[in-house]
């Protein structure tokens, strides 16, 4: 088990040559992806962004039976008060200017206790915050000593806010503490299901492709988001694991299958007919489920036909994107689907996994701007307004930024969009956005941009150089 | 050891002074920090309570997101050029960099990288924040006090001490949700006496306005959080300050606080009095309006408070003195100075028509039920975190502290009449809305000090967004 006899996860940069600042166009990132790897870059300005411990709390926060120990200064807990959805029970270890210079393992010790008597969780994952990083403050034996006592499973999750540029890693920083410490080491039974290999998907994504699933008599589960500690056991029984964003699973699918021989399929995120279409295929051919997909594909596209039918309201309305990489190329099919325009894209993080995405529209599009950041707003303002897109769509923080320069927003951050049912869902909120755009015109008249004029002259691409080793 | 905390409200001291700068139009945070410390900043308040009036929103924050490198060799070139290229690429009068705890403890000079830019004559300061230090609301505090203390260094206003100017200190942006509407209430109630206040947060208030706190004949404090900037202007600048101590709601409070400030700054004593009475008369007329509403249900309550120091105490104080509800629980969440809290009870104690009302001081979650489940008050005035409490204890719940989920706080507010009106109709419509909970005496019957609850062991998912993550 070369991967899980790590103490953690590698950086996205060096697993995957993830890039995290990166801005051109489809057919100069065709270009570039084309060579070993894209460069690395970094940011001479940036703009405040989600770290690593912000993407591991957000898959723990939604894991049912689990009690998260945040091991730092009390802010760096802050991303349990998401507004929206669920939150395990939780403690951060608060530490002061002493602990930070003599440690603070005895806090960590009392606060496992603690938590572990107001709420018997069936498990604890300590995370672990820069403070902690720099001191060195040994996670490791508290956490073995408190398995012993408690005799449950206590999950350190390095995360230090620093060590990547892509936040994103905490995703497999995440991941790999779960598998490591979750979940039995072998697997009893082998079972029917398949596993839902779920990083960044809300439940109502989760919820309505399982359902799409048990529709053609495949059983899933979601892991590990949504999922839940005394379930767990079922992500080592099952034939096979499929993600739900390659880019966000990967590093999951690959420790499961060496682990337990579990199989990944990557597969791109089932967004849009085209995208949900191929998924199921893929997924139906490895599964001998050939002829039910087609049936189930057959019949949902008939479904939908009447839908595209009904999008003359928006046709031709230029989109600009902000989603996962997975979700957004694929988006640009979803797009033609509903007689949209994608007008530029813009993906937290970008690498060359991308080129197959990409190519496939770079020759229709080949000057389409791409913008790889994780927030970085700053970019988007300047892009923005150099290409005045009709609609901006995302699925994540509110795109402030856009609505106060007069772009009508769809935030899709709690609405499902993956599968058939995503398609009439998008279709649905374009239609209601700009069915009224007044308050977006209304926020735009005499306001005034907090950006330098200057700044938004720029090429786009001003603040981003190579990384100097 | 400071307390660990379960589900901490307060955040870090680098938050407080984040939400404090980005309260002031014209002042630029520029965290030098690792990446997310400005975004947990922004969590728990999070888009319910409303953007601050910093004009960049709250995911375009100017921050150095430090690697490993940084961390190893120091950070301070990184932020030098962060510091060189946000003054290029976002407006402002005055750059406030603002430490988070990984360059406090790598040691790195922020004070030479400031003077290099200030020798480039660009409007920068830097202030001393990391998270360890304290909560946000300690972060607040030091962050305007050193704000304060630093702007002389820049080209600064002339000393013209103004009679009538008057500098409220100790309110905390976002931290109290109400901060806004608070701090424009009490302007306009001192208005009539001839009184202009700097308000110092909020619309309209500049870096100008914080010059001019200089100027001031005297400072009202708030809350515990204002005596830092308090003592310190009149220190420097000969400034007498009136420890008001909380924030005045209902027509008596701020009778008594235009009584008081009015002593202070040796007017005739007639003009408050004429003032208070005035404002007697009209929350008079609107609770007599509220009258029939109130006698044809159960809304005198035994009630609990859990709010920061000084929305607490005020809240209390009218709640008992004018209202009329059977107040028996207050818990303080903002942990003030230790040396600030006996008064606090005594104010409490002093409009409690002679019920005992157990005051209690935690920042910890697990505390805060503990007290309520003893208690088991039939209304709470607290936060979206005792939700789940009240929807199985059967309470009402109000929510008046920070983190809000169900309330847009925009300019409402508690201060004042019109404060103690919108209480007034927000308690009833909890108590219409929770209106199988039948009042019972003063005393909970059959009384016992319960064990704290066990918290659901389920993932307790928003109302009406169960399917969202």
């Amino acid at each position: 088990m070369a991967f899980l006899r790590q103490k953690t996860a590698p950086v996205r940069e060096k697993r995957a040559g993830t890039v995290g600042a990166w801005t051109g166009n489809a057919a100069g990132f065709l270009k570039e992806s084309g060579l070993e790897n894209l460069e690395q870059r970094i940011r001479t300005f940036a703009q405040d962004a989600p770290s690593d411990i912000d993407y591991a709390l957000d898959i723990l926060r939604t894991i049912e039976g689990l009690a998260v120990v945040v091991h730092g200064p009390a802010g760096c807990a802050a991303g349990l008060h998401r507004a929206w959805g669920p939150s395990v029970p939780w403690a951060v270890t608060n530490l002061n200017e002493r602990d930070s210079i003599m440690g603070g393992d005895a806090k960590l010790r009392a606060a496992i206790l603690e938590i572990h008597k107001a709420h018997s969780p069936r498990a604890v994952a300590v995370v672990s915050t820069p403070v902690v990083a720099i001191n060195n403050d040994d996670i490791d034996t508290v956490a073995e000593e408190l398995r012993e006592e408690l005799s449950i499973a206590i999950i350190p999750v390095y995360t230090d806010g620093f060590r990547s540029k892509v936040g994103a890693t905490g995703q497999d920083v995440a991941s790999h503490a779960l598998v490591k410490h979750l979940l039995p080491l072998r697997r009893r039974e082998q079972g029917t299901h398949v596993n839902l290999l779920s990083v960044a998907e809300s439940r109502a994504d989760v919820e309505s492709l399982r359902g799409l699933l048990a529709s053609i008599g495949i059983e899933s589960f979601a892991f590990p988001r949504h999922s839940s500690i005394s379930d767990a056991h079922r992500a080592v029984e099952a034939v096979l694991s499929v993600p739900l964003d390659p880019d966000a699973s990967e590093y999951l699918g690959k420790s499961l299958e060496e682990a337990f021989g579990i199989p990944y399929s990557s597969i791109p995120s089932p967004v849009g007919l085209l995208g949900t279409t191929r998924w199921l295929t893929t997924l139906g051919e490895v599964l001998g489920k050939v002829r039910e997909v087609d049936e189930l594909v057959d019949r949902e596209t008939r479904k939908l036909s009447g839908l595209f039918g009904a999008s003359e309201s928006y046709r031709g309305t230029k989109v600009f994107v902000n989603l996962p990489a997975s979700q957004a190329f694929a988006f640009w099919h979803l797009a033609q689907e509903l007689g949209l325009e994608v007008v530029g894209i813009k993906v937290p993080s970008i690498a060359k996994s991308h080129a197959a995405a990409v190519a496939e529209f770079a020759r229709q599009a080949p000057e389409l701007p791409i913008l790889a950041g994780d927030g970085q707003a700053f970019e988007e303002v300047n892009v923005l307004g150099k290409i005045r897109p009709d609609l901006y769509i995302t699925a994540g923080p509110p795109p402030v930024h856009a609505l106060r320069s007069g772009i009508p927003v769809l935030n899709l951050e709690n609405v499902a969009i993956l599968g058939f049912a995503g398609l009439e869902r998008v279709a649905r909120g374009i239609e209601r956005v700009l069915g009224n755009t007044a308050l977006s015109r209304f926020l735009a008249e005499g306001a005034e941009e907090p950006y330098e004029a200057n700044w938004l002259k720029k090429s786009v691409h001003w603040y981003i150089k190579q990384e100097v080793k | 050891m400071s307390q660990i905390l379960h589900e901490d409200r307060n955040g870090c001291a680098l938050h407080g002074a984040v939400k404090a700068i980005s309260a002031v139009e014209g002042l630029v945070p520029v965290l030098h920090a690792s990446a997310g410390c400005g975004l947990g900043a922004r969590f728990p308040e999070n888009t319910l309570a409303g953007s601050l009036a910093g004009t960049a929103g709250w995911q375009e924050t100017s921050g150095t997101n430090l690697l490993e490198k940084h961390v190893v060799f120091g950070g301070t070139s990184r932020l030098r050029e962060q510091i060189k290229n946000t003054v290029k690429v976002l407006k402002g009068d005055l750059y406030v960099v603002a430490t988070g705890c990984v360059p406090e403890v790598v040691g790195d000079d922020v004070p030479a990288m400031v003077k290099e830019a200030r020798e480039q004559q660009f409007p920068v300061i830097g202030i001393s924040t990391p998270g360890f230090k304290g909560n946000g609301w300690h972060g607040a505090a030091t962050a305007i006090r050193q704000v304060l203390e630093q702007l002389p260094t820049l080209q600064d206003l002339p000393v013209a001490k103004d009679a009538g100017l008057v500098n409220l200190l100790g309110i905390a942006p976002g931290l109290d949700p109400f901060w806004e509407g608070d701090l424009l209430e009490l302007e306009a109630a001192l208005a009539p006496l001839g009184l202009r206040a700097q308000r110092l947060f909020g619309i309209g208030q500049k870096t100008s306005d914080w010059k001019n706190a200089k100027n001031a004949s005297l400072s009202v404090v708030l809350s515990p959080w204002g005596l830092e900037a308090a003592r310190f202007l009149e220190q420097r600048d000969g400034i007498p300050f009136l420890d008001f101590g909380f924030i005045p709601v209902s027509s008596r409070d701020v009778g008594l606080l235009l009584a008081k400030v009015s002593e202070a700054l040796g007017l005739a004593p007639e003009a408050a009095t004429h003032l208070a009475l005035a404002e007697d008369r009209k929350l008079r007329y609107y609770l007599r309006k509220a009258a029939p509403t109130w006698l044809s249900g159960e809304f005198q309550r035994r009630t609990a408070i859990v709010a920061g120091s000084a929305a607490a105490v005020g809240l209390s104080r009218f709640l008992s003195g004018t209202l009329g509800q059977i107040v028996t629980t207050v818990v303080i969440t903002d942990n003030p100075p230790e040396d600030s809290r006996a008064s606090l009870v005594q104010h409490i104690r002093d409009a409690s028509e002679g019920i005992e009302i157990d005051v209690s001081f935690t920042e910890s979650s697990v505390d805060v039920l503990r007290a309520l489940s003893s208690a088991r008050p039939e209304l709470v005035l607290g936060s979206s975190l005792e939700r789940l409490w009240s929807i199985e204890s059967g309470a009402a719940l109000v929510e008046v502290s920070a983190p809000l989920r169900e309330e847009l706080v925009l300019d409402q507010s508690l201060a004042g009449t019109r404060g103690a009106l919108s209480v007034t109709t927000s308690i009833s419509r909890a108590l219409l809305f929770a209106g199988h909970a039948q009042a019972s005496g003063i005393r909970p019957e059959n009384a016992k000090t319960a064990e704290p609850r066990r918290l659901a062991l389920s993932i307790p998912a928003h109302k009406g967004c169960e399917s969202c993550g």
